[in-house]
């Protein structure tokens, strides 16, 4: 019997402190019997409302696909990404009609031995040693895609049954280049470090994340912050 | 099982979106004169080397900053420009000044600049590092002793596409600016006296700092640096 354990945590980065602007990044997660369903949403940095949009698309998304993620599975890329984006899209007019889904996603989705990488725009998905899913940068590297993107259905990867070991991380591109070497896809050892975190325990994981994201990363960006680590059993 | 703290050695450093910031700096023999104004009796140069030491040891100090400013330092004096500071992070430089030396080769110096910010670009983005609009700060006291018309053409459309962000100052309350003007982002210049010429570096510095702490998507389009 497959069983996940997950942390997570999500905070603002100093830049958004001394605004006085909410965290834009927003991430959940939910485990059941068997399953897990987790998703990180980084709110586009120009649009008002930035924290709202982020959020209700991430806790959307993570109720859909956890309620059946059988027939997630099972569709067509094409039917799934258009799905992703129609979620997304009644998430956020659901909260003001005004609001388009300018988000990023990272979603990760598993049922006993199936699994689903869903990515579209910045931040990083990989294990304890490597990448597994780069960030997609605009035609100039300062943009980026979101869920409300013209090309959105072009923009969207999916990745059936991801190959990862120990740890899957989740991250935002406030942290990704910290964790991450951007050349090599090499994982930085705070990354092994958050794996025996989580396999100890999840509570104390997503602890010390909160702790280390204010006592350590914050120093070394000034971007929002937020974490997923999953792990299996 | 005992669990371990994450410290900054299990982190990757300076990996993060960089800041690409050209100073263009007139070296012609005017530039040994003093200011005009009353505030100091010291050279344009030596005022102007003052706040670009100032500049680049706070850049040095501000940890956001220290990791994200990417500096590159261009005299132009003689006959053509000369790389005083090959790009570099802010923290590996070491500024001992310029020395004035002739002509004002505007124009190639420009020029120069310009092909050394698209390069520098390019080397980020072919190793997926994000980077800000580019900043190019030119600062001169004089006039161009080259016809800059389609050099500042060239300039104006980096502006109008959102690819560069400028400012171009001119050193001295009398200087002859219409050359500068035709290169600064609506035609606007900041004239500045020996006072707020440090005023300028340290204000400088300040915004560096604060755009290196947001994010690339964030950054504004207009074509002026805000300073």
């Amino acid at each position: 019997m497959t069983k996940f354990s997950a942390a997570s945590a999500a905070q603002a980065g100093a830049y958004h402190l001394l605004s006085r602007t909410p965290c834009q990044d927003s991430v959940s997660v939910f485990i059941y019997e068997e399953g897990i369903c987790a998703v990180l949403c980084d709110g586009a940095g120009s649009v008002s409302r930035s924290e709202v949009i982020s959020r209700s698309v991430s806790a959307h998304l993570c109720r859909a696909v956890s309620e059946c993620f059988g027939q997630w599975y099972e569709s067509d890329d094409e039917s799934i990404r258009k799905l992703i984006a129609y979620v997304a899209d009644e998430a956020v007019k659901e909260k003001d009609p005004s609001l388009r889904a300018e988000c990023t996603l990272i979603l990760f989705a598993a049922e006993k031995d199936r699994s689903m990488l869903v990515h579209i725009g910045d931040g990083i998905a990989g294990d304890a040693e490597h990448v597994i899913s780069l960030p997609e940068n605009g035609a100039d590297e300062w943009q980026t895609f979101f869920l409300s993107s013209e090309s959105a259905l072009q923009h969207i990867r999916i990745t059936r049954d991801p190959e990862w070991k120990d740890l899957l991380l989740l991250s935002s591109d406030g942290l990704s280049s910290v964790l991450y070497d951007k050349v090599t896809g090499r994982a930085a050892p705070a990354v092994g470090i958050m794996r025996e975190w989580l396999q100890e325990d999840a509570a104390e994981a997503e602890a010390r994340l909160r702790k280390t994201m204010h006592h350590t990363f914050m120093d070394y960006t000034g971007d929002d912050m937020s974490v997923i680590l999953i792990c299996r059993q | 099982m005992k669990l371990r703290d994450i410290t900054a050695n299990d982190i990757y450093r300076g990996n993060g979106p960089q800041l690409i910031v050209c100073i263009l700096i007139d070296a012609s023999y005017s530039m040994i004169d003093p200011f005009s104004d009353e505030n100091t009796r010291e050279s344009k140069i030596k005022v102007v080397n003052d706040g670009i030491s100032a500049f680049i040891e706070s850049g040095k100090k501000d940890i956001y900053a220290r990791d994200a400013l990417d500096v590159c330092l261009i005299s132009y004096g003689g006959e053509k420009a000369e790389v005083i500071q090959e790009f570099t992070n802010v923290q590996n430089i070491e500024f001992k000044g310029i020395r004035p030396n002739g002509k004002t080769p505007l124009k190639s110096a420009v020029e120069f600049a310009l092909d050394k910010i698209a390069q520098r670009r390019e080397y980020w983005s072919s190793s997926g590092t994000s980077t800000f609009h580019p900043w190019l700060i030119i600062l001169s006291d004089g006039k161009s002793d080259e016809d800059i018309t389609e050099t500042a053409a060239r300039l104006q459309k980096l502006y109008a596409e959102h690819r560069l962000k400028g400012k171009c100052v001119a050193i001295g309350r009398d200087s002859d600016t219409a050359d500068l003007k035709k290169l600064a982002p609506n035609g606007k210049i900041e004239e500045m006296d020996s006072m707020e010429i440090t005023s300028f570096f340290s204000m400088l510095s300040k915004s560096a700092a604060s755009l290196s702490m947001s994010t690339p998507d964030a950054d504004d389009y207009g074509a002026e640096i805000r300073v």
